[in-house]
Formats: C-alpha cells, sequence, structure tokens
C-alpha cells in the first residue's frame, strides 16, 4: 500500500493512556507537552488554552501523573482534545526528593524513547517507577532499575556476561566497565584498556539481578553506601554516554543528595 | 544558489520578530511587513519603545520586580504591609496579585520555578536572595509562596518552606481549588482534593 494510502487510513483522532514527562509554555495560554504513551511512543503534542487557571485539560496534564488522553493528528503537532486523570500519583508531588526523582527518569524517557514508536516496555519501566516512589520504596533502588530498564528498553542494555573487548565469558574478579564498548570487559583487557574502569563483583551481582527482572528482591537487601554509589556511578557513565550530553535533572537530584545545594537551610 | 526575493533589512526585522516567544516565521513575516506598510513615525515610536524598556527598567534590589527606580515603589510605600512577602514566579504575577486588591505587603520576584527537566535549580532563580531578605529583615512574620500550583511550583515552595523554617517565620501558601466560573465536573483529582481538604464553613 502506498504511503498515501496509510495516512489516509490512519484514523484523524487516537487515544491512549500516558504520563506527561516534559511540558513548555506555548503561545499565549498553550503548553506543548511531551507525553510517554503506551501505544504511541514518546508523542509531543499541543494542549491548547491549558495554562488558564478554567482549562479543562490544565489540572489532567500535570508531570508525572498517568493519564488517559484523546489526540488530535495534526500537520505539525498533535492536538490534545481531552485529558483524563487515572492515576494522580498524589503522593509523589508532597516531597521535592521524589519529585527530582520523577524528573530525572522523565528526562531518561525523553531522551531514550522514540517518538511515534510503540514501546510498551519502555512505558512500564516509568510507571512501574513511579508507582514505586508513591508507595514510598527506596527511590534510590528504583532509580537504578528504572536507569537499566530505560537502557534495556531502547536497546543499549550493557554487556554482563561476555568481554566486550575479546568475548571471552566473565568470571567474577578483577574484571572493569567500559562505558564506551558498551558493558563489561574481562581482567586482561581492563588492564590494556584506560578508560575502562574498575566493577566489583558485588556491582556486578546487583546488575546481573535488574537484568534478570529481580530489581524488586534489592529492596530488601541492606546494600552498603559504596555498592550503591559504584553502581550510581556505573549507570549514570553509561546513560551519559549514550545520550551523549548531562542528565540536567541528575546534577540537581545529585547536588541534594551530596547536601551541597539543598543540605543545611539557609546555606 | 538562488538568489533571495527578500530585502536584507526585511529578512533582518523577520529573523528578529521570530525570536519573540509564540511568534512563528509567519507570524514573524506579518509583523514585518504590518511595520513596512506603516508610517515612519509609528516604526520610530516602536523601536524607541524597546530601547527605552531596556534602557529605563530594571530589577529592584529589594524584591527584584521589574522597575524604573531602585527599589520599586511598592517597596518603597510606606502604606504597604513589610511584615508579609509574597513569593511569585514571575513578574506579571505581581500585577495578577495586586490586581485582587487583597493583598498590600510586600513580594519577591524569583525569575523562575524549581524544573530540573530544564537544567533550573535553585541557584538559577532567587531564591537565596529570599533567604538572606528574611534573614536580614526585622518585622518579617509571614512569607506567602505563591508560585504556581503545578509540579514546579510546588516543588520550588517546598525547597523555599524548608529554607526559611530557621527563621521562624509563618509560611504559608494560597488556597488551590476550583476557579470561580468553572466545572466540577471537568475538574483534576488533585484539584478537587485541595478544594475539598481546604473547605470553609458558610
Amino acid at each position: 500500500m502506498s504511503n498515501t494510502g496509510e495516512s489516509r487510513q490512519r484514523s484523524r483522532v487516537y487515544r491512549c493512556e500516558g504520563i506527561v514527562i516534559r511540558r513548555r509554555d506555548f503561545g499565549e495560554a498553550d503548553r506543548l507537552v511531551t507525553v510517554l504513551t503506551d501505544d504511541h511512543g514518546k508523542v509531543r503534542a499541543l494542549a491548547k488554552g491549558s495554562r488558564r487557571t478554567k482549562s479543562r485539560l490544565g489540572g489532567h496534564l500535570e508531570p508525572y501523573a498517568r493519564v488517559r488522553l484523546m489526540l488530535a493528528r495534526g500537520r505539525n503537532l498533535d492536538i490534545i482534545t481531552s485529558a483524563q486523570v487515572l492515576e494522580p500519583m498524589t503522593h509523589l508531588r508532597r516531597e521535592e526528593r521524589s519529585i527530582l526523582y520523577a524528573s530525572h527518569w522523565s528526562e531518561i524517557a525523553d531522551q531514550l524513547m522514540a517518538e511515534s514508536e510503540q514501546n510498551r516496555f519502555g512505558y512500564g519501566v516509568l510507571v512501574r517507577a513511579l508507582t514505586s516512589l508513591e508507595l514510598g520504596r527506596d527511590p534510590v533502588i528504583t532509580s537504578r532499575i528504572c536507569e537499566w530498564e530505560f537502557l534495556a528498553a531502547s536497546g543499549f542494555q550493557p554487556e554482563l556476561f561476555q568481554c566486550t573487548g575479546c568475548g571471552r565469558q566473565i568470571e567474577p574478579g578483577g574484571n572493569g566497565m567500559h562505558i564506551e564498548a558498551g558493558g563489561v570487559v574481562c581482567p586482561q583487557c581492563h588492564a590494556l584498556d584506560p578508560l575502562s574502569r574498575a566493577i566489583s563483583n558485588d556491582a556486578l551481582r546487583v546488575l546481573r539481578a535488574i537484568g534478570r527482572g529481580d530489581g524488586g528482591l534489592l529492596y530488601d537487601r541492606q546494600l552498603n553506601d559504596d555498592l550503591l554509589k559504584e553502581i550510581e556511578q556505573l549507570l549514570i557513565g553509561y546513560l551519559r554516554s549514550v545520550i551523549e550530553r548531562d542528565l540536567q535533572a541528575w546534577q540537581i537530584l545529585s547536588s541534594l543528595e551530596d547536601g551541597t545545594t539543598w543540605g543545611t537551610p539557609g546555606h | 544558489m538562488k538568489t533571495s526575493i527578500t530585502a536584507e533589512p526585511v529578512n533582518r526585522l523577520i529573523n528578529e520578530f521570530s525570536r519573540l516567544p509564540g511568534i512563528g516565521p509567519k507570524s514573524a513575516a506579518r509583523l514585518a511587513y504590518f511595520i513596512l506598510r506603516g508610517g515612519e513615525h509609528e516604526a520610530r515610536s516602536l523601536a524607541e519603545a524597546i530601547v527605552d524598556v531596556k534602557e529605563r527598567i530594571g530589577l529592584c534590589s529589594e524584591c527584584f520586580n521589574l522597575s524604573e527606580r531602585d527599589p520599586c515603589p511598592i517597596c518603597s510605600d510606606p502604606e504597604r504591609d513589610r511584615s508579609l512577602i509574597c513569593v511569585v514566579e514571575e513578574p506579571l504575577d505581581v500585577i495578577a496579585l495586586d490586581r485582587t486588591n487583597e493583598y498590600s505587603g510586600l513580594y519577591h520576584v524569583l525569575h523562575g520555578a524549581i524544573s530540573p527537566v530544564d537544567g533550573v535549580g535553585p541557584d538559577q532563580i532567587r531564591v537565596h536572595e529570599l533567604v538572606e531578605r528574611v534573614r536580614s529583615a526585622e518585622k518579617i512574620e509571614e512569607v506567602i509562596l505563591a508560585t504556581n500550583p503545578n509540579i514546579e511550583g510546588d516543588a520550588t515552595a517546598m525547597y523555599i518552606a524548608r529554607q526559611l523554617a530557621q527563621f521562624g517565620v509563618k509560611v504559608t501558601r494560597p488556597a488551590s481549588g476550583l476557579p470561580v466560573g468553572g466545572d466540577l465536573e471537568y475538574a483534576d483529582e488533585v484539584t478537587l482534593g485541595r478544594a475539598l481538604s481546604g473547605r470553609r464553613a458558610l
């Protein structure tokens, strides 16, 4: 079938479920909204008049809420014609730390998810992470799971079982993580490449558990701070390399977590 | 290479207009041709008004609102209640709040809200200036955090509230709920929830 035929067959209006991951003011009272959806991947759409207090859309398009949307296809941008909150994520909104984590995951989703390309796994990653926040689970563990799963959902999952240098099976001890090569390297390749950074056996075990889908078990384990920091540095470094720029929300979030910017009130 | 059929000064004007918020290339061209069709006096008057506003308007050193004078007319008004500071995101919010005639205190303009996805943290807005202002002022009793009732505004308000906790001032947030003339059936759950929890006896 020709492209023209296909586009004629595409319905002018479509419905989907989604989470607003980004929005910015547009024109007099409109907003340009980026939504990660279940069936249409990342969608950028215009919410006309949504900045007005009496708008029927406004309150339903708050970031991180799970919403049901109806959209009309436009020439350049789709138009949101109706929105209904399914899960408002009210608890998440009550804590600045939760908002920062949600922003961090939204930024990753915005960077890694493709426009108008269905990615149900990617959508599920964000829903699960936000729901964990809403349930009060440890955001640090949730964040590492979410970061890994977004990499997996976009095809950038690091290799953890075979050396990305020589192809050898990875055994415990003396391994490295080579971000540019896309995964772990064996002790021999690690020693030869200055870009490879050491990865501990525990960090490798935790990453493999997340990769297997057993990340949920980590909430009940007492992981020490050094191990958590190592995994954080590996995943954030990996994400930066894939995205090819700094993660803006992460910079603000990490300064909160380190207590430099947000720590003691008044300083 | 194909030569442009539009003269260079016209192209330049179109480019300048298209940098304005909400103005696309088509609107910019329409505005440019409107200026071209109009008289020289109107064009000069517009150009002078733009230069004038940039030369004469600055930030008030106390509240950071836009003003021709420093301190601004609000900060220097002796009739104003100096024990109250209302914190807003933008200068336009000052105008909106002052129009209500319900508030006669001072303001503090942050010039933005914390928005991590856009790389805007507390250091990029005038939060630390507010903290200093509350620290050094003698008789501030209440700080009203009138940032927008959205997720960025809520995050900013929470951050400021935490920063001000050490000074023992009362920190409040305007009530949020249903807009006058609005339709209950279209309200979202967060707004309705807040409207119900903030209900008042008649």
